[in-house]
């Protein structure tokens, strides 16, 4: 069972800053002042041709131990401008001209969630994802996420994706869940994509979840195709 | 029947950048033609007394989910190198624009294929409706629209250039994209269908699955044409 706490991130990044931010992002490693609160999941750049929420952008996710560690993690960001270590500095300054907003959530794992570091045992790798954020109705979230399990995930896996990860976000009223696909490439995303138009399991799984699902928004991702999910 | 995908984007622009940005991506797609897995239907400037301003909407067309899949990689250059002038295109455009929110769409069975779209050539003016939906209702919703909207507004003259469903959510967004002949046209069609009784039917027929809908006026880019671009 995974008992970590989750924070996924949606930033907004600056004209022609994307590569140069991702690459930042992803040098948050356990030896840096920041990393060591948490480990990196993922991060991931939003396609300009598919990213509804807008672009240029990145999502992040991040694995904390526990509330604990995210506590500890909350108490270092609110003292942090008092810094005087000067590489943590730059790099702070660095994030800061690079983006301009975004938004996060603090997200809890379906019970089946793998961890990073079993996804990493795993050898996951790919280069193109797809984050699924579904709107529910309220004090649905774990329910959703387990008759997700049972019928979606399956034929999602059928018709050629991986699931990464399953959470539902706290703070809110159990009317949301999250979850991460990976296609081993974009032409199978293509190809999957074409094949979910006439699939009978899937059209069954959109129907009969209507009871618990108000919309869903997905949104294609792509990161390093060398990084695996850490 | 039309099987295509389409990416529709609305991009916001930097000040004074509309017009030369409008310029550079009807310039792009017919230049680029032989790079890109996509085809220009069209770019627009929204007129902005009717909507969010400075923002310009471009509609492309792929042959399939496999040719957009083809086009994210030959962007991010897993496919093949992309060529250096698309790169330096983008390092201008960027300059030019904050960013942007992309929809894939896919058409209804009656929307026409750019090599289809009638009269668009000759239009000046252009009129896009966003319609939020009850989920799952998007399909019915376009199909409803082809058997009695698509009438109404040819009594107006006005001329299909796509009728859409927005992909990777729950089918619950349309976007319906007319051209009008000219200004005076729209004119007319604004100030005569107020008191349409057919329209307003529809309208009310389609309280069942409308949440609500924004209509914004396009103008298409000085020169350019809808529907003439060179084939990929």
């Amino acid at each position: 069972m995974n008992s970590h706490v989750y924070v996924m991130e949606e930033v907004r990044v600056r004209r022609n800053h994307l590569a140069a931010y991702m690459d930042l992002i992803n040098s948050t490693t356990g030896e840096t002042t920041v990393g060591q609160f948490f480990r990196c999941f993922g991060v991931f750049g939003k396609t300009e041709l598919t990213s509804r929420q807008g672009w240029p952008g990145t999502t992040h996710l991040w694995e904390f131990d526990s509330w604990t560690a995210l506590a500890k993690y909350f108490e270092y960001d609110a003292n942090k401008p008092g810094t005087t270590n000067p590489d943590e500095m730059a790099w702070w300054q660095a994030t800061a001209e690079q983006r301009y907003g975004g938004h996060a959530r603090v997200m809890l794992p379906a019970t089946w969630c793998p961890t990073a570091a079993q996804l990493a045992a795993g050898g996951i790798k790919g280069d193109c994802y797809e984050q699924e954020v579904v709107r529910l109705r309220q004090g649905s979230a774990k329910e959703y996420l387990a008759r997700a399990r049972e019928a979606y995930v399956p034929v999602m896996e059928r018709l050629g994706a991986g699931l990464v990860g399953a959470w539902y976000p706290v703070h809110v009223a159990d009317d949301q869940a999250v979850v991460l696909w990976i296609y081993p490439s974009w032409r199978h995303w293509g190809a999957a994509k074409t094949a979910a138009a006439a699939d009978p399991d899937l059209a069954r799984w959109r129907r009969e979840s209507r009871d618990m699902v108000m919309g869903y928004d997905q949104t294609p991702l792509f990161r390093d195709p060398s990084a695996s999910v850490k | 029947m039309n099987s295509k995908v389409y990416v529709h984007e609305a991009v916001e622009i930097e000040g004074t950048h509309r017009a030369a940005y409008l310029g550079m991506v009807a310039n792009r797609a017919e230049k680029g033609a032989g790079q890109r897995a996509s085809r220009l239907v069209g770019v627009f400037g929204a007129v902005a007394s009717t909507g969010y301003w400075h923002r310009t909407f471009e509609v492309w067309e792929y042959e399939g989910w496999s040719a957009l899949a083809e086009d994210i990689q030959y962007l991010r250059g897993i496919s093949r190198d992309k060529a250096a002038e698309d790169s330096q295109w983008q390092e201008k455009a960027s300059s030019m624009r904050f960013g942007a929110q992309s929809r894939v769409m896919l058409p209804a069975d009656w929307s026409p294929s750019l090599d289809k779209i009638p009269g668009s050539e000759k239009a000046e003016c252009f009129e896009q409706q966003i319609v939020n939906l009850r989920q799952g209702t998007a399909a019915d919703y376009l199909e409803r629209a082809g058997r009695r909207l698509v009438p109404i507004m040819s009594r107006y003259g006005a001329e299909v250039v796509g009728a859409w469903r927005t992909a990777l959510v729950d089918e619950d967004e349309v976007i319906l994209l007319w051209s009008h002949r000219s200004w005076e046209a729209w004119g007319a069609f604004e100030r005569e269908s107020k008191n349409d009784e057919e329209l307003r039917a529809w309208r009310l027929q389609n309280g069942d699955c409308v949440v609500d809908y924004r209509t914004t006026v396009l103008y298409s880019a000085p020169g350019i044409t809808v529907a003439s671009r060179p084939a990929a």
